[in-house]
């Protein structure tokens, strides 16, 4: 097991060195200043090379990758330049709010999706199946955003049930909280949900034509038994590594939706920080990001490994 | 049975979301204002983007203040006198005024902040040129040298990069690295801000207003409001939603697509300041074919104004077709003078002009960023199909707001960039005259005037030698104005005394809040 | 012989038996239909700003109404399909065939597999967005940025099918006979393992496109994709935000013309994988 491990979390370091690499680089070959944005339209060049200089930004490009790299290693992540502030306080409570948003649309997503898909596939072929399988499509189909936008026009302009934007934290209030996470995670989830809802049809369809179902049945247990303690268990494995591999999903489509909703999340910080050219955070959010995805898959391969004996741990 | 229990369930909980929308952190006499960005640092004096100086012109004070019919008027300083030859402007500062951070000013504060302010990026160099030193003379007593007669020094330290700061909090700081914390004098002070979620101004117990009446930023300054808490939000149909739900009191800079819905509302006011702001083009006149003053001519010529400005505005009911480059026509500086036929094209004269040019097709690169508000962007867009029709290429460029500030101030990068002008406390005082400003328009025409313009003293002279230097602006082209924009925000029913003047539209510490 | 049933229907056939892959089919082909007949359909410049007819709702002039530009909605939705579609064929093809190369690469040869899937875990890991925004500083938002973009991205996903149908290929005993025997490489990998990976590529294909739709919309929508000089959906409806309230026409049409394309192109992957796949036959 321990080999597994180590094996495993060998094979991580790639998984984060790349994407920093390439964010370096990227940011620092594209046109565009931090310098200059913070100190407005009309200051001279001469002034803006000196906030340069402040900044560390003329150093040879080489040199500033062996600084960055030494600072990376040693988690000493810089202080952005449009916050004044160390990326390490900066980030986490970012990363709360995109936290508490994807938890909730994985949640919805995963509730609902299995649930769904459960029916779908006790139902096969009927029209409650094939209801829910076109369902299913089109909320794949679904852009988030064009969906958020639908839900806000709906749910926030006409009925006034939830904000239009804005977010509160929950040591504010708990319902309110809520409320301002409410739409947005279902813009997020429901993409997601369908997903799900076809993973789970089809995973239960699989086991329902198990021989150890058609046995279970032969011996008189109750459907109901069947399907819920049986069935469902076994299906769920396989929906499982989806649902992980759905963070990354939720990641890319958090960033319109916290745009949208004007929630200050990490893919929303992500974007402004690029923008801004503000690399400290740009790098400190990317290493962020990278390394949760790694412990997350991580996770998942052990789960998955502890499921299935047929994957050898040695 | 069971229905009416799920239906009381569901409302209660309706109900619930709605107060939790409604209820939120704000206390009872809080204002909460929706801007479209909030400025990165607060320290005003470092940038030159005037939306960026929104906070400090809350929480902070200059030597003078700017009422609201563009005079100025004693803020910390009590009072003013220039020596008998006119080279020494003596200022004698208000007694007993506190910074926020406890300490009281003295003439030393004040010092550093002008000496600062005179090395700082754009008004700061106008500063820099009519004096040759600050020093102190007292405790309570500011001494100007001045490097020859002029009368605007009062007026330019309106302007809020010129406000007054603790030396304790610019102890160290260069006049482009910004201060930790803005430690001024003002009737707000800072106690929270996140730049890209809010910034939270409480009024502050010590404050000491003056005496005379309010007006803008000049006068006694009221506080009403416990908090004013700026939010920023860039897209305008959310901080027009954040008000009508009840997120918000205020908020700025909307399109007038929604003006006749929101008058119509009963819950909101519109708040509509005429003659705000010039939307305008400057032009690279130093490299590059648009040094060619033919060119820009020709550009001036081909432009039908009209269609521009009811694209980036939408009604013709707020902008004017105005060739004034001081937008304000109660100003006294408003002028027509060198404009004749302006905003309407001519045909025969662009395709004269363009052979004067030599012009070969090329495409002229110009900047502009969606990440302001629409009056940038749209003009360009506009001016660009017409000017197609004559032949005349333009590559639009769309960046972010810092690709932009750093392009437009390389001279080999651009040809034409978007811009917007408000009316400013003296015309000596618009950057485009700088030939620094991106365009580096110099030319010794215009050096000239400017010069006298700004060591006149006689009122009317000054505005004869105003109308002089729009008409040669009209005639060299440097840069081109589409005409003047009103600016259009909404305020909950129950706000009261909000700001109707363009003279001081980011001042909102006179405003007050909903009565609970 | 005459007593022997008849042979199972041929894969197209199932295709072409599936009603909804048939009602896919059909709708994709009207849609690259009336991208490609877009100048000739109507009149209107989609990116013409007049002014005069801002916001007008849908009217004989302007079939899908006008924008806050009094641009005619019409030509946009059309002409953005024209982008939306060009984006999505190329991004699909360049994505796929640097997959299939790279993919054979790996799943043939133990040694490649080792470093090109750690590269590969490394770019899923990166923030589709973040390479959109600098590609975009870097080379300004265009259509060939987006493509860029969207190309890198897309490739791994492909990339780890094609391997992994290799890795499990690579065990057959015809191929390990055919590498006994000596055959090259290169032979093995063209002439037996590529045909024998056409059907799933296929299905991936078709769901690549969709993404590549998406995704060019998504990246558009937040301002990262096509510039202002290009025509897209996803710009159109940025646009829109602000007038959902007032102009519900700017909302509803580009997003419409947005869901049918990806749905339609979701439904004829799900009919490809459930036709082309024999063990999936009767599902």
């Amino acid at each position: 097991m321990l080999r597994f491990l180590g094996q495993r979390l060998l094979l991580m370091i790639p998984t984060v060195v790349v994407p920093l690499v390439l964010v370096f680089l990227l940011l620092r070959l594209a046109p565009g200043d931090p310098a200059a944005q913070i100190l407005g339209d009309q200051a001279t060049p001469e002034q803006v090379a000196t906030l340069r200089a402040e900044m560390g930004l003329d150093l040879p490009l080489p040199v500033q990758f062996v600084l960055w790299t030494k600072n990376v290693v040693t988690l000493k992540l810089g202080t952005s330049f449009f916050f004044k502030q160390p990326v390490v306080d900066l980030l986490p409570q970012y990363a709360l709010v995109t936290l508490q948003t994807a938890l909730a649309a994985l949640f919805l997503a995963v509730a609902l999706g299995s649930l769904l898909g459960v029916i779908a596939a006790i139902n096969r072929d009927t029209i409650i199946d094939r209801g829910l399988v076109g369902i299913a499509v089109l909320g794949i189909s679904l852009p988030e955003f064009w969906l958020a936008l639908l839900l806000i026009f709906l749910f926030a302009v006409t009925l006034k049930w939830f904000p239009v934007s804005g977010y509160i934290p929950p040591t504010d209030g708990l319902l309110a909280s809520a409320a301002t996470i409410a739409l947005p995670a279902l813009a997020l989830g429901i993409r997601q949900s369908a997903l799900i809802t076809r993973m789970m049809r089809s995973s239960m369809l699989d086991v329902l034509g198990e021989p150890y179902i058609v046995t279970a049945r032969a011996q008189g247990l109750p459907e109901a038994v069947v399907i819920g303690r049986y069935a469902v268990r076994t299906a769920a494995i396989p929906v499982v590594t989806v649902a992980g591999l759905s963070a990354s999903y939720l990641l890319s489509g958090a960033v319109s939706i916290e745009l949208i909703f004007s929630l200050p999340g990490l893919g929303k910080l992500l974007i402004d920080a690029v923008a801004r050219r503000d690399y400290p955070v740009v790098e400190g959010a990317v290493l962020l990001i990278a390394l949760t995805l790694a412990a997350l898959n991580l996770v998942i391969d052990i789960i998955y490994a502890l499921l299935d004996p047929r994957v050898r741990l040695g | 049975m069971r229905s009416i229990f799920r239906r009381a369930a569901s409302l209660l909980l309706s109900a619930l979301a709605i107060s939790a929308v409604h209820g939120g952190p704000a206390n009872a006499a809080d204002l909460r204002i929706v801007v479209p960005q909030l400025p990165a640092a607060l320290d005003p004096t470092i940038t030159t983007l005037g939306t960026n100086w929104l906070v400090a012109a809350n929480a902070c004070e200059g030597l003078t203040g700017l009422d609201d019919n563009w005079q100025p008027q004693p803020m910390l300083a009590d009072s003013w006198t220039y020596d008998d030859k006119a080279l020494t402007l003596t200022f004698k500062l208000r007694p007993g005024m506190k910074f926020h951070s406890g300490a009281t000013m003295t003439s030393d504060d004040v010092v550093a902040s002008l000496r600062r302010y005179r090395d700082s990026a754009g008004t700061g160099a106008v500063l820099k040129n009519l004096t040759s030193d600050v020093t102190a003379d007292g405790s309570d007593t500011v001494v100007l040298k001045l490097t020859g007669p002029t009368g605007i020094i009062p007026g330019l330290l309106t302007l809020t990069p010129a406000v007054i700061m603790s030396k304790a909090a610019l102890a160290g700081k260069s006049a482009t690295q910004a201060v930790d914390t803005i430690d001024c004098t003002g009737p707000y002070k800072v106690t929270e801000f996140q730049a890209d979620r809010q910034a939270v101004l409480t009024r502050s117990a010590d404050y000491k207003p003056r005496a005379e009446a309010t007006s803008g930023s000049a006068g006694a300054k009221k506080a009403p409001a416990d908090r004013l808490i700026f939010l920023p939000q860039a897209e305008p149909s959310v901080r027009r939603d954040n008000v009508l739900t009840g997120g918000a009191d205020i908020a700025t800079t909307l399109p007038f697509d929604f003006y006749a819905d929101l008058k119509a509302n009963a819950a909101v006011q519109p708040v509509v300041i005429n003659d705000n702001q010039s939307l305008t083009a400057v032009f690279n006149t130093m490299k590059g074919p648009m040094a060619n003053v033919a060119l820009r001519r020709a550009i001036y010529h081909a432009l039908e104004m009209d269609p521009i400005m009811l694209a980036a505005e939408g009604d013709q009911a707020f902008y004017v077709i105005d060739p004034s480059w001081v937008p304000d026509r109660k100003s006294v500086w408003y002028s027509k003078a060198g404009a004749d036929g302006f905003g309407t094209p001519n045909k025969d004269l662009v395709k004269k002009l363009l052979a004067e040019a030599g012009y070969k097709g090329e495409a002229l690169r110009w900047l502009t960023s969606k990440d302001f508000y629409q009056g940038h962007y749209l003009p360009a867009l506009t001016a660009q199909q017409q000017l197609e029709e004559y032949g005349i290429k333009i590559d639009l460029q769309v960046m972010p707001a810092a690709t932009y500030i750093q392009t437009r101030s390389d001279a080999d990068k651009f040809d034409i960039f978007s811009s917007f002008l408000p009316t400013y406390v003296d015309p000596v005082v618009i950057p485009y005259l700088n030939a620094t400003y991106p365009g580096f328009w110099s030319d010794p025409k215009k050096e000239e005037l400017v010069k006298k313009l700004a060591t006149t003293s006689d009122q009317a002279a000054r505005v004869a030698i105003w109308a002089d230097i729009q008409k040669l602006v009209y005639d060299q082209v440097p840069y081109i104005k589409f005409g003047t924009e009103a600016s259009f925000s909404i305020a909950r029913k129950g706000v009261g005394d909000l700001t109707t003047s363009p003279a001081n539209t980011q001042v909102f510490y006179n405003v007050v809040p909903v009565a609970k | 012989m005459l007593d022997a049933p008849p042979a199972p229907a041929g894969p197209w056939r199932r295709l072409l038996r599936n009603r909804t892959a048939v009602f896919a089919l059909v709708v994709l082909a009207a849609l690259v239909a009336l991208a490609l007949a877009a100048p000739y359909l109507t009149n209107a410049q989609p990116l013409r700003i007049s002014p005069g007819i801002r916001l007008k709702p849908p009217r004989p002039q302007n079939w899908f109404g006008t924008d806050h530009l009094g641009r005619d909605m019409f030509a946009l939705v059309l002409f953005g399909g024209r982008t939306s579609l060009l984006v999505g064929l190329v991004v699909t093809s360049i994505a796929m065939s640097v997959a299939i190369v790279l993919g054979l690469a790996a799943g043939f040869y133990r040694r490649v597999d080792l470093v090109l899937m750690r590269l590969v875990d490394g770019l899923m890991a990166f923030p589709s967005i973040v390479l959109a925004t600098a590609a975009a500083g870097y080379l300004g938002p265009s259509v060939t940025t987006v493509i860029v973009a969207l190309s890198i991205v897309l490739v791994a996903p492909v990339l780890r099918v094609v391997r992994g149908q290799i890795l499990v290929l690579r065990e057959l005993p015809m191929i390990e006979a055919a590498r006994a025997v000596g055959v090259p490489d290169r032979r093995i990998l063209s002439r037996y393992l590529l045909p024998a990976i056409m059907s799933p590529l296929l299905v991936q294909a078709s769901f690549i496109f969709s993404a590549a739709v998406l995704g060019e919309a998504a990246l558009s929508f937040i301002g990262l994709g096509v510039g202002a000089r290009d025509v897209s959906w996803g710009s159109a409806l940025a646009e829109a935000r602000n007038y959902i309230q007032n102009a519900w026409w700017i909302v509803v049409f580009p997003g419409a013309a947005l869901v049918l394309t990806i749905l339609s192109l979701n439904l004829l992957g799900d009919a490809l994988r459930d036709s082309l796949d024999p063990r999936l036959a009767g599902r």
